[in-house]
């Protein structure tokens, strides 16, 4: 029985569930010291002094790292290299890393932590990104000129990246617009709050360094680690045991450094491992956001302009991901709708707070929000159903996105019908109770186009091991996807498809867990070199059956002449042959998306300029408002996602189901929030994570659109379910309650203002 | 720190009186939180739970005599008939694994405004049953909470058992939290009605520095309430209780909401469960 669109079983999962896997936290190695990091209290400050020799001496004790000992610069992706291990001359957020300790036990590196000396000179701190940007600010980084970066970008002072994509005759479009509708938005930051916390344990040997660390992204760590302790990339062994999530806040460094260079000072393993609390106020979240839109729109509806500005706040330094994806924002904003004539901006900015990063969805959630509340507010304006207006500007056939992609087919549109199939919208309006409220968006998302690599081998019992560096997130993408892909090519058991666990020594080079691109990327990476195998595979057994190649086929662990099933060779056979006549079975392959075709030239600093195996998306959600209290009730929601092809569909909704899930917190419960350049919630009783009672029924259905360049059709399935679920919820909310809601999350307290206002304004 | 495990609660008066400082512990929800924060490092702990007299209830005449060991699940399945009102908070507790470990007498001795039992206990007049190696005493309810996380509790004292007179007519609770479960309340509020007295009872849970009645709402509905018809609520009695209520609270912003929005949510809340009251009352 082949294994692709089957519901087969994680490889990982009785483990998982019976509680006897190694995760990262759970890793340690023999006579293994705790290491621990001295943070800055303060967001921004002149270190006068940091002086650890008391510290130094004191009891257990091995070994004590400060700036000197981490003499490079870097930043995420290698785009703006403007970050240091520790803070040299200046602290520029609180929770920067001063020092670090490593010691026998806990206690004893907590001790030494508060025997060192610092004094530091507070300068005032710049929190807000829009009063970084104003000509007067202190700026953050007075060296930014001096930083390297990937390729030139637009950037001054406290403005650390620009992108810009600017297409067709704006101003003119505006002129002449029926009406001009403007609005402003404002997000909140998020945390991926993974179960387990980072945790990383080094070792120094031979001049080298080998660090286990459950991360998403071994390559990059690697690199990264690297470049901060000024050494080559090869010094540095990255090994991955099993991940307890990470949803974005595992693809960067965040402890690795720290451990390596303890295990050098000390020469003894180093393991460090976070408190939530250190979570929660270092690990780096999704950017808080503003989005400015104005649009000019003709009588009938139509889009015929739109100018954007999209503030992302950086944090302290480029460490996360939210320069790299800055022209995400500005992509969505244009992808989903006709956007004729655009003028997008996507301004990254530096502030005295802690860094943010990658997490599920980028930036797509927020821009998202604001461009459908927007919506709503133009078919306010021109008296124009909230779905019609949708549909009327829907990309399809024939259209381009905003960087001049052209879109591959109606797919919006057929996932808009699939959704009225479910939901009919002129039922739901007219059935509709006060207080309760509904909303519809579509979304046009991508799948990370990035480079990936495996080797694959044919074991001597007829087994198949794949060395790769992609990893399991949790989404059963290398636990189930990329096996079942190689299980149906070699016509092996999904159970005889090994994957070794990630090693950077080992696995070729993998983009990591990002992006939805592990059964994509890396699915067809394994491909590739499956197909090499399958060639070796059939030429030897061509030789044993004495048939020519093309005659046969590859099933149930063997091959067979086509037509003679009698006719037949086991794969354990043919291994063995194999390693005494043409030389062992093993082949390597490599992936990386073919390029789109789009308009360079209307895009600057833009490092994400296109849609890569695009996706299309319609969600619908049913919501009810407490109007005392301000309480919202999600009452059902409705997911129609288009997945190329559904490799494993219950692997599918499972992500769909945890995307939503996320996506709720960020609409109503989740913020991080920061005052005075201080993290709030740096707890998981005051940071509010959705659980199972805030959780609606949720129902899906998965559209098959396939890709021609995806792994048997297959697009990226895990990262979108979150990306339009703010919009959907916010709308909901706003139709409810006959008032638009511009922040989130959308808590009771601003839904209560929010009526207040309303009444304010009827009265 | 030690670990004191007394058999007898004689044995435990003893271990309280003679190692100053240490800390009782039954379900551990409040104490254990504290411990692994390193917000508190007593002495000593005082493990209850291997006494079993103090895992039981009874019902003493007219009053429900409930054990300092009793978990919220055994007052949710085995006195929601007797103790509506307290069941009620007591389903609003955390998760089912935090209601079968956590005990209403825990959070008396934390001392929380925010503790789910209060409002019940305020409202329905309970009595906190105290006692040391010096004897035992009898604290209203009313009297029990002097400040925030501090109670009359004299540092020698354990508390023994809750004594609640069992309900004579409606009772309701209502909380209002972050999200819709395992959270710590925003604001709560718990009604009692007496139809046989023509008592109203309060209790405000998160409201001010300590749990508190809401007098003059009391006062106001025992002579507001149509006691002897069965009509509906009505709506100005309703507002007006509700506005008394609010006028009760002292809230503070914090973390978890702003005062206005308490204020706000509490008069809502005491609406609200007048409401479900009274429907139960004139239907009965």
């Amino acid at each position: 029985m082949t294994a692709v669109g089957r519901n087969v079983r994680r490889a990982d999962g009785e483990g998982k569930v019976r509680g006897s896997v190694r995760y990262g936290m759970d890793y340690t190695e023999l006579g293994a010291l705790t290491g621990k990091v001295l943070r800055s209290s303060l967001p921004a400050a002149r270190i006068a002094r940091l002086d650890t020799s008391t510290a130094a001496t004191m009891p257990g004790v091995r070994a004590i790292a400060t700036a000197t000992d981490a003499p490079g610069l870097s930043g995420m992706f290698f785009v703006l290299k403007d970050q240091s291990l520790f803070a040299r001359d200046e602290v520029r957020y609180a929770g920067e890393a001063l020092a670090a300790v490593a010691a026998d036990t806990e206690a004893q590196a907590e001790a030494a932590l508060a025997a060192i000396e610092v004094v530091l000179d507070p300068l005032d701190p710049v929190l807000d990104p829009d009063h970084a940007l104003t000509d007067g600010a202190r700026l953050i980084h007075p060296d930014w000129e001096s930083y390297e970066t990937i390729v030139p970008g637009p950037r001054s002072g406290n403005l650390a990246w620009e992108s810009r994509i600017e297409r067709g005759d704006v101003d003119a479009a505006f002129q002449e617009a029926y009406r001009v509708v403007e609005d402003e938005f404002r997000t909140q930051r998020q945390h991926q709050n993974s179960i387990e916390p980072h945790a990383a344990v080094a070792r120094y040997e031979e001049g080298r360094y080998t660090v286990h660390t459950p991360t998403q992204f071994p390559f990059n760590v690697r690199g990264r680690t690297a470049e901060l302790l000024g050494v080559r990339p090869s010094d540095v062994r990255v090994v991955v045991p099993a991940i307890g999530g990470g949803f974005g806040g595992k693809l960067d460094i965040m402890l690795e450094p720290f451990a390596c260079v303890l295990a050098r000072k000390s020469g003894r393993p180093v393991r460090i491992v976070n408190t939530r609390s250190e979570e929660l106020r270092t690990c780096a979240p999704r950017e808080g956001g503003i989005v400015r839109l104005r649009t000019a729109v003709a009588r009938d509806g139509s889009i015929l302009a739109q100018e954007g500005e999209i503030i992302a706040d950086n944090g302290a330094n480029s460490s996360g991901e939210t320069v790299a994806c800055a022209n995400a924002a500005s992509l969505v904003l244009g992808s989903t709708y006709r956007v004729p004539n655009a003028r997008y901006v996507s301004k990254v900015v530096y502030t005295n707070t802690p860094p943010t990063a990658a997490f599920r969805g980028v930036n797509g959630p927020y821009s998202v929000f604001a461009q459908e509340m927007h919506l709503d507010h133009i078919a306010r304006e021109l008296g124009m159903d909230r779905r019609d207006i949708r549909l009327h500007n829907l990309i399809g056939s024939g259209d381009v996105m905003v960087n001049g992609q052209e879109v591959d087919g109606p797919f919006l549109r057929e996932a808009m019908d699939e959704l009225e199939t479910m939901r009919p919208w002129q039922q739901l309006q007219a059935s509709k109770r006060p207080y309760r409220g509904h909303a519809i968006v579509p979304v046009t998302w991508l799948t990370n186009s990035g480079a990936g690599s495996a080797s694959m081998k044919l074991n001597e019992d007829g087994t198949v091991t794949v060395a790769s560096a992609a990893t399991e997130i949790g989404s059963g993408a290398v636990a189930t996807g990329v096996r079942q892909l190689v299980a149906d090519q070699l016509g092996v058991d999904f159970h005889d498809v090994l994957v070794t666990p990630p090693d950077t020594d080992t696995g070729g080079y993998d983009l990591g867990a990002q992006g939805s691109r592990t059964t994509f990327g890396a699915g067809n990476a394994m491909i590739d070199a499956g197909k090499k195998v399958r060639e070796q595979i059939l030429d030897v057994a061509a030789n044993l059956l004495e048939a020519a190649p093309e005659d046969l086929e590859l099933a149930d662990g063997s091959v067979h002449v086509q037509g003679v099933p009698d006719r037949r060779v086991g794969l354990a056979a043919i291994s063995a042959t194999a390693s005494m006549t043409s030389g062992p079975i093993i082949a390597s392959g490599g992936f990386v998306a073919p390029p789109e075709s789009f308009d360079g030239g209307c895009m600057t600093g833009a490092l994400l300029t296109h849609f890569t195996a695009a996706t299309y998306h319609a969600h619908h959600a049913e919501v009810e408002v407490d109007p005392d209290t301000g309480r919202v009730t999600v009452l059902r929601y409705t997911v129609v996602q288009d997945v190329g092809r559904a490799i494993n569909p219950q692997m599918i909704e499972g992500q769909i189901q945890g995307g939503v899930v996320q996506g709720l917190g960020y609409a109503l419960y989740e913020n991080l929030r920061v005052h005075g350049g201080e993290v709030v919630d740096d707890n998981l009783e005051s940071y509010r994570l959705p659980i199972a009672a805030d959780t609606p029924p949720i129902d899906i259905s998965i559209l098959e659109n396939p890709c021609p360049y995806g792994p048997l059709g297959a697009k990226g399935a895990a990262e979108p379910p979150i990306v339009p679920v703010a919009a959907v919820i916010g709308c909901a909310v706003a139709d409810a309650i006959g008032a638009p809601v511009n922040e989130l999350p959308v808590t009771p307290f601003a839904v209560l203002q929010a009526l207040r206002k309303q009444g304010e304004s009827a009265a | 720190m030690d670990f004191i495990k007394p058999t007898t609660w004689e044995e435990a008066l003893e271990a309280r009186a003679s190692v100053p400082g240490a800390v009782p512990i039954a379900g551990g929800t409040d104490v254990m939180v504290e411990l692994n924060f390193d917000q508190h490092r007593p002495p000593a702990l005082i493990d209850l739970t291997a006494i079993d007299e103090l895992a039981h209830w009874d019902l003493d005449g007219d009053s429900v005599r409930i054990g300092a060991t009793v978990s919220y699940t055994t007052i949710i399945t085995e006195l929601a008939n007797h103790l509506p009102g307290l069941a009620l908070a007591a389903r609003t507790v955390g998760s089912p694994q935090i209601r079968n470990r956590g005990t209403a007498a825990g959070n008396l001795g934390a001392g929380s405004p925010a503790g789910d039992s209060h409002p019940p206990l305020l409202s329905t007049g309970a009595t906190v049953e105290v006692a040391s190696v010096r004897g035992s005493r009898f604290v209203p309810i009313d009297e029990f909470y002097t400040g925030v996380k501090r109670t009359a509790l004299e540092p020698d004292e354990l508390i023994r058992a809750i004594t609640v007179p069992a309900a004579r007519g409606p009772q309701q609770f209502a909380k209002i939290g972050t999200r819709n479960a395992m959270v710590i309340a925003v604001c709560s509020f718990a009604v009692a009605l007496d139809p046989h007295e023509r008592a109203v009872g309060t209790g405000l849970g998160s409201a001010a520095p300590t749990p508190r009645h809401a007098t003059d709402a009391e006062k106001y509905l025992v002579d507001a309430l149509p006691w002897d018809s069965s009509e509906p609520l009505p709506g100005d009695v309703a507002e007006r209780f509700g506005e008394l209520v609010a006028a009760a609270a002292v809230p503070i912003d914090d973390v978890r909401g702003q005062a206005t929005y308490r204020t706000h949510a509490l008069s809502v809340m005491a609406r609200r469960t007048l409401g479900w009251a009274w429907e139960e009352y004139r239907c009965a």
